[in-house]
């Protein structure tokens, strides 16, 4: 999956960006705003699926003058299988927050493409693990064992990379990636970056 | 309470992005003058660089909320003032993140302006709430 676009699980056409769209949104949104947020798709594409959309009933589309907008009809429903795809992001990292509950780390953090909002479907989920000083051993198993899982979670290849809170290194590039676009999911989020910079003086 | 139109502007993912780097950038600035002037990293109203460590708070809290609504609706608040920007963000992302936001903004003018400096409870809870908003934006 890409975490970035969660319904190209389920369906690549334009209707799954839009649902994601809607799904998040506070309120009715316009045909322009919707395609502001799907850059890659057409703004003809983006109106033919909300019609589409609003004639299912999962859309409910709304006229103001000469503005049509349009909003997730929360009674609908699929509503609720709308919003757990629009939310896998969350979930995912939800799961691995409490996977990671009870190991012994410092630290943890999804980073790389999967961070950044950069997934290919063929892409690694990269997750990176501090280990408290020491304890790698017996943190190890349950790493790979939470890795697997979250393969099977999202279908993606999951690449753990492990460290040792001592062996935390200010100039090694992966981990100054990780401490810029991580997205914690075990301690104190900000321990990294203070970490790094307190060795680099 | 909905947002008023014209308090917001548009914003792509390239915005998104440059200021969930500047939440970041000034969270660690704010990081960096708690390590300068506190005690074992503890900043009290009298350390040095209290008011300045709050007002950091305050911007990065800021700069992740714009990333927030721009992730959510592609628009984010277009000024700081409490009355706007709480509720474009509390619309798509709820009460419990735009706490955060109500939090920092509540002592902004405090720390910027006023003569008196922010208290010690002025400080803890404009850095949690920082690293609270700079979070969710990365988890957007």
């Amino acid at each position: 999956m890409q975490l970035q676009r969660p319904f190209a699980s389920v369906t690549t056409a334009v209707d799954g960006d839009v649902l994601m769209v809607l799904s998040r949104a506070a309120g009715p949104m316009t045909i322009a705003d919707i395609s502001r947020l799907v850059p890659d798709r057409s703004y003809a594409g983006v109106r033919n699926s909300a019609d589409r959309l609003t004639e299912q009933g999962i859309v409910n589309g709304f006229r103001t003058g000469r503005t049509k907008a349009f909003a997730l009809n929360p009674d609908h429903l699929a509503a609720g299988a709308v919003r757990a795809l629009a939310d896998m992001r969350r979930e995912l990292l939800e799961r691995l927050t409490v996977g990671c509950d009870g190991l012994p780390l410092r630290y943890a953090a999804v980073f790389g493409s999967g961070a950044r909002g950069e997934m290919r479907p063929d892409s690694d989920l990269d997750l990176c693990f501090v280990v408290i000083a020491g304890r790698r051993p017996e943190a190890e198993d349950a790493v790979h064992a939470l890795c697997e899982r979250a393969q099977g979670w999202t279908g993606n290849v999951v690449r753990p990379v492990v460290f040792d809170e001592s062996e935390i290194d200010a100039a090694d590039p992966l981990l100054a990636s990780v401490a810029r676009d991580g997205v914690p999911i075990a301690g104190d989020g900000r321990w990294l970056s203070r970490k790094l910079r307190t060795l680099a003086g | 309470m909905t947002p008023r139109t014209g308090t917001t502007a548009q914003g792509d993912e390239s915005f998104r992005r440059g200021r969930l780097a500047k939440a970041t950038e000034f969270l660690d600035a704010a990081d960096t003058l708690r390590e300068l002037g506190g005690e074992s990293g503890v900043l009290t109203s009298t350390s040095p660089f209290a008011n300045a460590f709050v007002v950091q708070c305050v911007l990065s809290g800021i700069a992740a909320a714009d990333a927030i609504c721009v992730a959510r609706t592609g628009r984010y608040s277009r000024t700081g003032a409490h009355d706007e920007a709480v509720p474009v963000l509390r619309a798509p992302a709820g009460q419990a993140v735009a706490k955060h936001l109500e939090v920092l903004l509540a002592v902004k003018n405090k720390a910027e302006y006023n003569a008196k400096s922010v208290s010690d409870t002025d400080i803890v809870r404009a850095g949690a709430a920082a690293e609270a908003l700079e979070s969710a934006a990365r988890s957007d």
